[in-house]
């Protein structure tokens, strides 16, 4: 009883001193010159702007691979498919896919994206070794496979919660069931698919032990973007064919190989304050999201 | 249900805008030359002082600097990933072979010296070891620092991941090979840590510890202590620094004798921009810039 | 593979709904067309259905691709101990993982036992935190505080683990150093301190839905029983809850095992067997974590690194499996 209750709020002290540390460490050094600008002087000085973008780069590619193939499978899943053996074989990979090690993901990431179709890509295209080395595309790419159960499953969650009613009432006025997916599933199961991209994002962002040797860089001057031109106007686009700066694997290198940790100790915790505040900003939208959708199918 | 359209629409506007970064800007006259160097951690620091120095000075050169350790550089450079490769040892005969059966022809660059210094906590009362000695700590020979007449206390081992030229070098230079002709190994408790900021960090806390790295990185440091060598019992100690100064004479002239060479590998005779930025790394300028980070120039 | 397609063509029929249903009632038939592209859009969907299935398979094929390799050169007993000929030609029998030593060593048992001696304390640890927070939701804090300190697990299980290591190595080392004088100051127990923020969540999280499924019949009956709330917790609510909570504990070492970040900074990462907890371990993910980005493809090391993920990779496969099965058990038991 009074056990549990204080074993519950040391945890909950425990996390605060973790938090209040970073914030405490973090908070001094937080400014728009931090987050805009880039390393200098051996990462003793200026900000992380590089590592930042390069994190929404590949987040960004992320959910682009991920949330479609996600949300189509929870489709399939929750729509589609009859309680067949098959159909719980995939769920049970859904569930084990959740519980494969990132550091395995990494692994995967390079015998199979890198070294299996980057280097076949590189054959066919004839681009030399352009494609066949550790670059942006294949940390996302890698990346979306880790986030894919979160996707799934969030889905799922919310297409399941549509009413059966609904549905009935589509197929009684003759709708074909891709017409019934389209109009009745898909727009009540939009928030649970925004809560599983959320999700997904914010693991992705969180993640470093596969990136580790899928393109992270120590250090890049130059953003990780290319220049597509139509006439004398550039735009300036994400290179996914380049190395990038990761906020999660910058923390690392500066805890481990910072070049004057007196200098870097405070960097390193603005670092860790501008990636808790993402991931948590992240989470609460999430939970607020789900929060909402659930009261409204009255499920609270 | 408007709340969540909303919340949609912001959310794609924000990833179509990353993709699309900042609309449209003038075409660049001149395409920037790209040079990606890779390779030695102890080098990392140097590289990008000279890549940041260089770029100021030509505009339109974008090199990009990775650590990752020497066996990454050379690794990258064989897999012809890269244009240079940095390398705090020699490279191996096994590597040259691989380099011939791939058609790459390294080119060696000696661009600066790195003196090894081995460092202890300030609290330890040994000022002085014979290179004898420091071998048969690290492979495990001493198990406590009243056996070297220090305190009674256990002997704690940091060493840094094999993938380190440090770890290489201080291996073949300092442990050297056993009777039967075979490389001798680091101790099997020496704890691996990912760079010379932990272990710097590690053996600042660990009164009982013993480390060793590039001495650049510990001269200014008040933290640890740097112990002096001397090559036999009879023999002067020396210390590769002292009161926050490199010792450069000892290191030039092989009093201090755990030192060595620095090397960029090219793909054979490098093109005109890899040529460039090695000319201005071997340029008075770029040796200035050596000193300035705590490395040891080129004799003159 | 992972195509996008979004096959967000304008359906051709574009009859209203009325009319279609009309038009079924008067019997006529929907046209072959839509029926086609039905199909289609079925065996889209189907594909997408399976790719996580898919995935499985191809991160097993192509661990195998590379790591079978090791079998072929290295051996499966040069996995467990190496024999060094001494110069006296009497045989030292080592059991070491080294690499890089000019006499290969690729012996995982120092790997497996810096694995578990980080893994074991972790799940120790989490389950008696998990469990009693657990147990506080369910059973004991009111709905409504309930409802806010849930998302709080999920926020707490949402930190990165490279925060967590990078603290544990900067923070937490030195004030357990300081403390208690381990004799390495980075070394198997603190790593389990740190992993244990991880796995806590996860055991919190399911043993509070494990036990919440349980029917409030149980519950009354036991109190009408004159049971205590304690009583009740301890002698009808765990036993009914067991099988979620064990499920969850075995997820829990599963991620405990696949932790990179964390044993990576702060375990110390020195190959010893042993089974003192203050002395330095390291674990199989680190060992990947560390050497793969430097081995040159194709060496013996290389696919030694690759064995070592399909190790791992078999590991927490079995790991989820076995707990998928207890919870399906307990759902057909209609306990949830």
């Amino acid at each position: 009883m009074g056990t549990t209750k204080f074993l519950f709020f040391l945890l909950a002290f425990i996390l605060l001193m973790v938090l209040g540390k970073i914030v405490y460490e973090g908070i001094g050094i937080i400014s728009l010159e931090f987050i805009f600008d880039e390393p200098r002087n051996n990462m003793t000085e200026g900000g992380i702007w590089p590592a930042i973008f390069g994190t929404l780069a590949v987040t960004t590619i992320m959910v682009l691979l991920s949330v479609p193939v996600g949300v189509s499978a929870a489709i399939y899943l929750s729509q589609y498919a009859k309680d067949t053996f098959l159909t719980r074989i995939i769920r049970t990979a859904v569930n084990n896919l959740a519980g494969v090690p990132s550091i395995v993901f990494g692994l995967f990431g390079l015998g199979f994206f890198i070294l299996f179709i980057g280097r076949n890509i590189d054959e066919v295209l004839g681009t030399g070794l352009l494609w066949g080395q550790p670059c942006l595309l294949w940390a996302a790419a890698t990346l979306s496979v880790l986030v894919l159960p979160i996707v799934i499953v969030s889905t799922l969650e919310a297409l399941i919660s549509v009413p059966k009613s609904h549905i009935d009432a589509s197929f009684g006025l003759g709708a074909t069931k891709w017409q019934t997916i389209k109009k009745v599933v898909f727009p009540q199961a939009k928030p649970g698919i925004l809560t599983g991209t959320i999700l997904a994002i914010s693991r992705g962002v969180g993640e470093t032990a596969p990136i580790l040797f899928l393109g992270a860089a120590f250090f890049l001057p130059n953003l990780p973007v290319v220049d597509l031109c139509i006439g004398d106007y550039c735009i300036p686009m994400i290179n996914p064919a380049e190395q990038f700066m990761y906020l999660a694997y910058h923390i690392f290198i500066l805890a481990t190989q910072s070049s004057n940790p007196t200098l870097t100790m405070p960097i390193q915790y603005g670092s860790t304050l501008v990636l808790i505040a993402i991931t948590f900003l992240l989470n609460i939208t999430a939970i607020v999201l789900r929060y909402k959708y659930r009261k409204q199918l009255g499920k609270i | 249900m408007k709340l969540n359209k909303k919340l949609t629409l912001v959310i794609s506007a924000i990833l179509v805008g990353l993709v699309f970064l900042t609309g449209c800007k003038k075409k660049e006259e001149v395409e920037k030359t790209i040079v990606s160097v890779k390779g030695s951690d102890t080098m990392v620091n140097l590289s990008q002082k000279w890549a940041e120095t260089y770029m100021k000075k030509n505009p339109n050169a974008s090199i990009q600097v990775t650590g990752g350790g020497s066996g990454t550089g050379v690794a990258a450079l064989l897999n012809g990933t890269m244009d240079i490769a940095n390398s705090s040892r020699e490279l191996k005969e096994k590597e040259y072979e691989i380099a011939k059966s791939k058609s790459i022809t390294p080119k060696e660059f000696k661009v600066a010296l790195d003196g090894i210094a081995v460092i202890v906590n300030t609290t330890n009362p040994i000022n002085e070891l014979t290179i004898a000695q420091v071998r048969d700590i690290f492979i495990g020979k001493y198990l406590n620092w009243k056996e070297l007449s220090g305190s009674d206390s256990p002997i704690v081992l940091y060493g840094r991941e094999n993938s380190s030229g440090t770890y290489e070098f201080f291996k073949e230079h300092v442990l050297g090979k056993d009777e039967r002709g075979e490389t001798r190994d680091f101790a099997n408790n020496t704890q691996v840590l990912q760079g010379t900021a932990a272990l710097g960090e590690a053996v600042a806390h660990d009164l009982k510890g013993i480390g060793y790295g590039g001495v650049g990185y510990f001269a200014a440091r008040t933290d640890v202590k740097i112990l002096k060598i001397k090559a036999d019992e009879q023999a002067l100690a020396i210390a590769p620094a002292q009161d926050g100064k490199v010792n450069y004479e000892a290191i030039w002239n092989g009093t201090y004798s755990i030192s060595r060479y620095l090397y960029c590998y090219t793909n054979g005779t490098p093109d005109k921009k890899v040529q460039d930025f090695m000319d201005f790394i071997l340029s008075k300028e770029g040796q200035d810039l050596v000193k300035q980070m705590e490395y040891i120039p080129l004799p003159q | 593979m992972t195509e996008i397609q979004t096959s967000d063509e304008k359906v051709e029929v574009e009859d209203s709904v009325q009319e279609r249903a009309e038009s079924s009632l008067y019997g006529k038939k929907i046209s072959l067309k839509v029926r086609v592209k039905e199909k289609i859009i079925e065996y889209f969907f189907a594909l997408n259905g399976a790719v996580a299935l898919i995935f499985i398979i191809l991160i097993f094929i192509f661990l195998f691709k590379e790591g079978i390799n090791a079998l072929n050169n290295i051996g499966l007993l040069d996995f467990i101990y190496y024999d060094q000929v001494q110069l006296n030609q009497t045989v030292e029998r080592l059991f070491e993982w080294y690499p890089t030593s000019s006499e290969e060593r690729y012996s995982l048992l120092p790997l497996i036992v810096g694995t578990l001696l980080t893994a074991i304390p972790a799940t120790l640890i989490s389950t008696f935190f998990g469990v009693a927070a657990g147990v506080y939701l369910s059973e004991i804090v009111n709905p409504k505080l309930r409802e806010f300190l849930k998302p709080m697990i999920e926020l707490f299980a949402s930190i990165p683990t490279v925060v967590l290591g990078f603290l544990i190595l900067v923070v937490g080392a030195t004030i357990f150093n300081d403390l208690f004088h381990p004799s390495n100051r980075l070394n198997a127990f603190i790593a389990s301190l740190g992993l244990s923020f991880v796995i806590i969540p996860i055991i919190a999280s399911m043993t509070e839905d494990a036990l919440r499924s349980i029917p409030t019949d149980l519950r009354m009956a036991s109190y009408g029983l004159g049971a205590t709330k304690w009583q009740t917790i301890s002698r009808v609510i765990i036993p009914a809850g067991f099988s979620g909570v064990s499920a969850s504990i075995i997820l829990g070492f599963g991620r405990a095992v696949g932790e990179t970040m964390i044993v990576l900074m702060a375990a110390g990462n020195a190959a010893n067997i042993t089974t003192d907890l203050l002395l330095s371990v390291r674990t199989m993910t680190a060992t990947i974590a560390a050497e793969m980005g430097e081995v040159s493809q194709g060496s013996d090391h290389y696919y030694a690194l690759f064995f070592i993920g399909i190790i791992l990779f078999t590991i927490t496969f079995f790991l989820n499996l076995i707990a998928e099965i207890i919870i399906n058990k307990m759902r057909k038991k209609n306990v949830f």
